[in-house]
């Protein structure tokens, strides 16, 4: 087993990366040969709950199984545990034909963000640069990462809004990168700065690097319609810098009301956007 | 002069022309769906009734209806065939559905009658709405303690 590794990635927040996140994991999961590790690197933890849920989260935060304890160790402590002791395998509380998922979690905390400052402070007064840190920490993920393949199927890291050191580095160590957009204005506006600041940068240390930006909460208007094209259109020019998803995440609340059914099964959360996340997970299985 | 549409016959000629119809396919899935749905809810369903659906439909559709299905509907449905089900109200919804598929597959019977039938319970909630209590721990279960939680290592 290879396992494919992906994040899900975009500077402008509210554009559906963690619905994508755990929709994608799910979806990919309702097949039983498939295992899925969720890595959350986003500060506000929202995959990690939605896997989880509450207690189990407040428990792994408290036993200090998340991924900034983890970091704070590794980068801060010099220390040389390994990343297997912080995953939680086969966590997730969602069934389908009466099969639990096979996500495991790597989870966030809250104190993501602080623990982040703590390497920041600490690493620059050891006069590190903002890339020297970067560096460290792919340095530190490319071994796990390549041992961690042999053991799932997919490994989806949850970014956090903005670009922070942990989502350059996830970017850094995956195969694909999806950018989840609405088809409007601002959101088009994240995604130009987006493949044209960091995607860049990026690729031209990693030219083999897939990006492909899915449109979500897309609605039937002509602005959505309008800015659909011209992504595509975008995509077309940009010489392979980025692509776009053929399947579309429509504008829905069964979307948000699926985030809030943490455990159940997977037809409940799912049942009337079966078919658009089994297009999504088709498409993920056949990038190469 | 025919007066009064033949369903079962309709559905078979449908089903013959499944090319014809595959611009509103999913119109047919809805529709079918709701059909095994609506068998699952008839008021004398039993147990063999349940296999014999499941012959019928084959085995995976029948637990995709099942895992459609909401708690309050799979309590029912459990009831209905396997009335002396011992653990009804406190079973989880995922026990419940694992039960019906067992029984569904043969894989397990009803249970029996209990032998020694006590004083019959008071009526509880289960499936009328929820009591008082489990609103109040619902209602508390729903802020996001784990937010709040505090990493050991900054307990120290």
């Amino acid at each position: 087993m290879a396992g494919k590794v992906l994040s899900v990635v975009n500077m402008k927040g509210g554009v559906g990366k963690t619905s994508t996140v755990i929709a994608l994991a799910e979806t990919l999961a309702t097949d039983p040969a498939c295992s899925v590790l969720v890595i959350d690197v986003d500060t506000q933890a929202n995959a990690s709950y939605c896997i989880a849920g509450d207690s189990a989260l407040t428990e792994i935060i408290k036993s200090d199984k998340t991924i900034d304890d983890f970091f704070y160790w590794r980068l801060v402590e010099n220390d040389r545990r390994s990343i297997e002791p912080y995953i939680n395998e086969n966590i997730s509380l969602v069934t389908h034909l009466n099969r639990p998922l096979k996500i495991s979690l790597l989870a966030s905390s809250p104190y993501l963000r602080i623990t982040e400052r703590e390497i920041i402070y600490n690493l620059t007064t050891r006069n590190l640069s903002m890339e020297a840190i970067e560096g460290r920490t792919v340095n530190l993920l490319t071994p796990m990462m390549d041992q961690l393949r042999q053991s799932y199927d997919y490994i989806i890291f949850d970014c956090a809004p903005g670009i922070s050191a942990f989502t350059t580095a996830a970017m850094m160590i995956s195969d694909h990168i999806v950018v989840p957009t609405i088809p409007d204005f601002l959101s088009t506006l994240g995604v130009a700065a987006f493949t044209a600041s960091i995607l860049k940068e990026i690729r031209q240390k990693r030219p083999e690097l897939s990006a492909n930006v899915l449109i979500a909460r897309k609605n039937n208007t002509r602005h959505h319609a309008q800015y659909h094209n011209i992504i595509i259109d975008k995509a077309k020019l940009s010489s392979g810098t980025f692509g776009v998803f053929d399947t579309v995440i429509p504008e829905s609340t069964a979307m948000a009301q699926a985030m809030n059914l943490i455990d159940g099964t997977y037809t409940q959360k799912y049942s009337k956007l079966s078919d658009v996340l089994s297009n999504l997970a088709a498409e993920i299985r056949g990038l190469k | 002069m025919t007066t009064k549409i033949d369903g079962v016959q309709l559905f078979k000629n449908i089903a013959q022309h499944a090319e014809l119809f595959r611009p509103i396919e999913k119109d047919i899935i809805t529709s079918a769906s709701a059909l095994v749905g609506k068998f699952l809810k008839q008021k004398n369903l039993d147990v063999e009734a349940l296999r014999s659906l499941r012959a019928a439909i084959t085995a995976d559709v029948l637990l995709l209806t099942i895992d459609g299905l909401n708690e309050r509907d799979v309590r029912t449905l459990t009831k209905k065939v396997d009335k002396h089900y011992p653990d009804l109200t406190e079973a989880s919804a995922s026990t419940l559905r694992a039960h019906l598929s067992d029984l569904a597959s043969s894989a397990k019977d009803i249970h029996a009658k209990p032998e020694k039938a006590g004083s019959p319970k008071k009526s509880t909630n289960a499936g009328k709405g929820k009591s008082a209590k489990k609103l109040k721990d619902e209602a508390a279960a729903s802020w996001p303690t784990s937010m709040e939680a505090t990493p050991g290592r900054r307990r120290k």
